[in-house]
């Protein structure tokens, strides 16, 4: 297994969906590049059209994980992050872990999921209260299986691949209500615990990290 | 024993019941009747048999997991279906991934009263993903399915969606031959073939009285 392949990711100029990804790799401290597509325009379609020619852009989606010297280019950020997690022991302890660890990623994605139906929604300010609430129910949920599993990250000792998606999800809705975790002290106390990493402190405050989730005037 | 916890359709637990049944994996069916979800999630939600107020839950002895794509992995790590080298498993998530977006064209396009009048959009947006599925496999061309030589993980999901999809629009998958193998295939597979007679099988995807 090796721990020194560059790895080059390759996505647009915004966290998006591939922010989560970066997030694990900067925290574990795993080489990697990034190819970064200036826009979703003009950029893009070349670009898009040349990679799915090729089998580079398999699905005509970004983002795209290269492991350089390898014939692997791994669409779907899940994929990206399950096969970076397994590679690097972000995947559990144990087969329960695992298990939790997937169960959480997804759930997770349904919360993404939320904000982007609300974010890229034309009517999104009347939507707003409603996005609020459903996003807090869902966080209220991720709150009480914190607890009941009483582990320092979402299914253990360690962080796991659905750590950083948390991270992130939590992040962008700051973005639309700051106080949005307010009544979870759980989930305050991880993302304090996530945002005080020190390879993941410097990550946030580096060059590196974009700061739009979307490219939205909005988000 | 395996517990499925599920609504009396297809859904989001067909491919995880096609994968007990082909692979002869005993299991217990607990079905939850629309009416019944109506108290169910209120009184369950955030327990431990359902954490996150959704139905499919898995329970595998003390374990509750819900999330379809958990349970399928789970079960695709557990029956060692997930392929043998971290590439194959990479490539099943992200056919998995794939299938799942494939599946929620659909699902939008189901539970749309005025689906009759959008029916070219569904097919435009549907062939969309399998023409890249299609160029994907073909590209792989060792494979019998779509990433080994058994079926895996993503296989059973692909071919759920793929015949929700022609049961929808007939002629969808006419244009992509190596999808339309993979179906047949499967649906071929004698513990498959049984289960599709069988009473344990519900005729829905969805609870739309004309899907």
């Amino acid at each position: 297994m090796s721990t020194t392949a560059e790895y080059v990711l390759t996505y647009f100029a915004f966290r998006g969906r591939a922010e989560h990804i970066r997030l694990l790799l900067e925290d574990c401290k795993i080489p990697y590049r990034q190819n970064i597509i200036p826009d979703e325009g003009e950029s893009w379609t070349p670009v898009k059209a040349r990679g799915l020619e090729t089998g580079e852009i398999p699905f005509g989606q970004l983002p795209v994980l290269h492991e350089a010297g390898t014939s692997l280019y791994l669409a779907q950020s899940g994929a990206i992050a399950r096969h970076l997690a397994r590679r690097h022991h972000k995947y559990g302890q144990n087969e329960l872990e695992a298990s939790l660890a997937d169960m959480l990623y997804d759930t997770v994605s349904d919360i993404r999921q939320v904000y982007r139906d609300f974010i890229f929604d034309e009517n999104w300010q009347a939507k707003r209260e409603s996005f609020v609430s459903n996003a807090s129910n869902r966080f209220a949920l991720l709150e009480k299986f914190m607890s009941s599993r009483n582990t320092p990250y979402l299914v253990g000792q360690d962080t796991t691949f659905a750590d950083y998606h948390l991270l992130e999800v939590i992040h962008i809705i700051q973005r639309v209500q700051s106080d949005i975790i307010r009544p979870y002290s759980w989930l305050q106390s991880f993302c304090q615990k996530m945002e005080s990493r020190p390879n993941i402190a410097e990550y946030l405050k580096s060059s590196r990290r974009f700061e739009k989730p979307v490219p939205l005037p909005h988000a | 024993m395996y517990q499925l916890v599920y609504f009396p359709i297809r859904g989001r637990a067909e491919h995880i019941r096609l994968f007990f049944e082909d692979l002869k994996i005993p299991y217990e069916s607990k079905v939850i009747t629309f009416e019944e979800w109506g108290k169910y999630k209120p009184e369950h939600s955030g327990t431990k048999e359902l954490p996150f107020g959704q139905l499919p839950v898995l329970r595998d002895d003390q374990l509750y997991l819900s999330q379809s794509g958990a349970i399928a992995r789970h079960l695709a790590r557990k029956h060692d279906k997930y392929g043998k080298t971290e590439e194959e498993k990479a490539l099943n998530d992200m056919l998995y991934d794939m299938t799942v977006d494939i599946h929620s064209i659909y699902l939008k396009h189901i539970y749309d009263p005025n689906r009759k009048d959008k029916m070219d959009t569904f097919v435009q947006e549907a062939k969309g993903k399998l023409e890249l599925v299609e160029k994907f496999v073909q590209r792989r061309t060792k494979s019998q399915y779509l990433v080994c030589d058994e079926p895996t993980l993503a296989d059973y999901y692909m071919y759920e969606v793929l015949d929700i999809l022609a049961r929808e629009v007939k002629t969808i998958l006419e244009s992509y031959p190596k999808l339309q193998a993979i179906h047949a295939q499967m649906k071929s597979r004698p513990n498959i073939a049984a289960y599709l007679k069988s009473e344990r099988r519900f005729d829905k995807p969805v609870p739309v009285s004309d899907s």
